[in-house]
């Protein structure tokens, strides 16, 4: 029988294999689990600094519906029923006066039932690396005033279930797809002719790995004013000044069916002007291809200066696990409130303020080659009123932050410490 | 103390050196034992009969990496004497488990077919190995080499059991595709 064969043929294979393979100290379980959280600590930061944001959810939790807040089940108080996206802006302007944002209503648990029974055929959802450990995002700030997170959405529009994918190859950061120098390379040549602009002088950015290796992070070209700089990660960053950038940046992407949202998060850019003042940044568009959560683009511009156009030229290997069962925004508040989420390192300064301070609720996909499951999360943005921007010498700015509460029924994730950090 | 000691120690042919290997490796021998045979008792004897073996196959035999060396005494000891007590009966623990998995692999349908040889298929397992990752190496080898549970790999690995189970089959798929690739009737 040729698995006796396999077995015996394993069995002759090199001995340093054998013993390097050996079923494991102590030790051995101890220095998996730091590498593994040294591992999601770099690509949380990574995340934070440069690789993914988000991705609106599937079945169309778009624009549309942030729009319309104030249904029957809305999160909206009623007595913003009638509010539209501007009118929320107006409301909040008046910032520091009490009952200035949404108030998130009590919400009757009966008002979304469930099915109580678990799938048994759906397999048990791993470690949500990296959004654990403080990843997650960070202090955030907006122009004072203005409202950070626009819209609810309803409860409604949250079907039963969503997909939950596996991803295969999960990388650190820094390397997190690890494409070669010649692919670095053949993708700052596409794009560059893509740009129109000239691939001379490329400037080669590297890092050393773990081993003191030297290893590519990214190639950059800079011809005129426009900036291109591809990483070994496939990311795509393409920066020109204000106006510049293509109505159309498709024609950059060159995505076959390019679905285009609206984008209205505001943040800030840790750089500042040539006054020194500080410099927005907003995400202006955000792009997927076509119906597939797991490909996108995101446009952002600094509301003075430059544009940069964010793009991950790949697409993550994924195997769909299955259709899991979502939590109704309820039962996500409940665990919000609870502590069971993921936000920014967790300290005294992040810690949920209160429901009133909500301003915005939307799903995502959050995504990074550095992800080893690609999970449905609820994203609450919150105002953080007791964080002092003067204290990160930011003028006139309000605080906030976004709370991730995994959207999966957590009888689905096989260790509720990994998901929720306490 | 130092392999090549306790090499010297059996070339020496000091009894010491089985106390030293004992010492060494015996708790490691005994899990590569229990693994395929789920028996305390049968485990302990697979263990001494691998002293035994080891103190007449040194010298001539000079290991550079005596833990492996040993390690394949104790396994083909176990996997004879799973063999033996599962001759008329399907075999059931981990074994049996990882097996059938290696069915995957190797379908038993194509059996009569297959003209590979047990050398061929060593290198092409060493190449396939090789060019694996170190983590995906040693998740492939606790599982088929030493028979390890998957709950016990996450463990070590600090891996979800969905995520070894997971790139076991990927593993299985790929090793597949490259033995066809190379040839091999499977």
């Amino acid at each position: 029988m040729i698995t006796e064969k396999m077995l015996s043929a394993i069995n002759d294979i090199d001995d340093e294999m054998i013993a390097d393979a050996a079923p494991g100290s102590r030790y051995e379980k101890i220095s998996y689990a730091r590498k593994r959280r040294r591992i999601y600590r770099v690509a949380s930061l990574a995340a934070c600094l440069c690789i993914v944001v988000a991705v609106l959810a599937v079945t169309g939790l778009g624009n549309s519906r942030m729009n319309h807040a104030g249904g029957e089940n809305s999160l909206v108080p009623k007595n913003n029923d009638s509010m539209m996206p501007g009118q929320v802006q107006e409301d909040v302007s008046a910032h520091g006066e009490k009952n200035t944002y949404p108030v998130m209503p009590s919400y009757s648990e009966n008002e979304v039932t469930k099915d109580n029974s678990v799938d048994d055929t759906l397999v048990k959802i791993g470690i949500l690396s990296p959004l654990q450990d403080g990843a997650g995002g960070v202090i955030e700030f907006c122009p004072k005033g203005t409202v950070p997170g626009k819209g609810f959405m309803e409860p409604s529009d949250v079907p039963e279930k969503m997909a939950v994918y596996h991803h295969e190859g999960v990388t650190t950061a820094g390397d997190p797809v690890g494409l070669d120098r010649e692919a670095v390379s053949a993708l700052l040549d596409t794009y560059a002719q893509r740009l129109g602009i000239s691939t001379e002088g490329v400037t080669e950015n590297v890092w050393k790995d773990e081993s003191g290796k030297e290893r590519l992070f990214s190639l950059t070209v800079k011809d005129g004013n426009t900036e291109l700089s591809v990483d070994a990660g496939a990311g795509v960053h393409i920066s020109m000044p204000e106006g510049s950038m293509p109505a159309d940046v498709n024609s950059i992407l060159e995505l076959k069916d390019p679905v285009v949202t609206e984008y209205w998060i505001y943040s800030a850019s840790a750089e500042k002007d040539n006054n020194g003042e500080m410099v927005y940044t907003r995400w202006l568009r955000f792009i997927t291809d076509g119906d597939d959560p797991l490909k996108y683009a995101g446009l952002y511009e600094r509301l003075m200066g430059s544009v940069t156009l964010h793009y991950h030229d790949y697409t993550l290997v994924t195997e769909k696990l299955g259709d899991y069962p979502v939590i109704s925004p309820a039962e996500a508040l409940e665990l919000l409130k609870e502590g069971k989420y993921n936000a920014p390192a967790k300290n005294p300064e992040t810690e949920f303020p209160g429901e009133e301070l909500i301003t915005g609720l939307r799903m995502e996909y959050p995504l990074s080659p550095t992800y080893e499951y690609i999970v449905p999360y609820y994203v609450f943005t919150v105002m953080l009123p007791d964080v002092d921007p003067g204290h990160y010498n930011i003028k006139d700015a309000d605080a906030f932050v976004e709370y991730y509460v995994p959207a999966v029924d957590a009888r689905y994730f096989e260790s509720d410490t990994a998901i929720f950090i306490q | 103390m130092e392999d090549e000691r306790i090499v010297e120690l059996y070339w020496e042919r000091s009894e010491s050196a089985i106390s030293e290997t004992e010492t060494k490796y015996g708790r490691y021998l005994k899990t590569v034992a229990v693994n395929i045979l789920s028996n305390e008792e049968d485990s302990l004897e697979c263990v001494n009969d691998t002293y035994l073996n080891a103190w007449n196959a040194i010298p001539p035999a000079r290991p550079k990496v005596l833990q492996a060396f040993l390690g394949k005494i104790t396994r083909n000891l176990a996997l004879d004497r799973y063999r033996a007590e599962n001759a008329q009966k399907r075999g059931g623990g981990e074994i049996a488990l990882a097996l059938d998995e290696l069915l995957d692999v190797s379908s038993r349908e194509s059996v009569e077919d297959s003209v590979a040889d047990r050398t061929a298929l060593t290198d092409a397992l060493r190449r396939f190995l090789s060019g694996l990752s170190t983590e995906d190496r040693r998740i492939f080898l606790k599982r088929y080499w030493y028979f390890m549970p998957v709950k016990e790999i996450s463990e070590e690995m600090a891996l979800s059991q969905s995520s070894v189970k997971m790139r076991l089959l990927r593993m299985r798929e790929k090793l597949r595709e490259k033995l066809i690739t190379e040839g091999f009737e499977i």
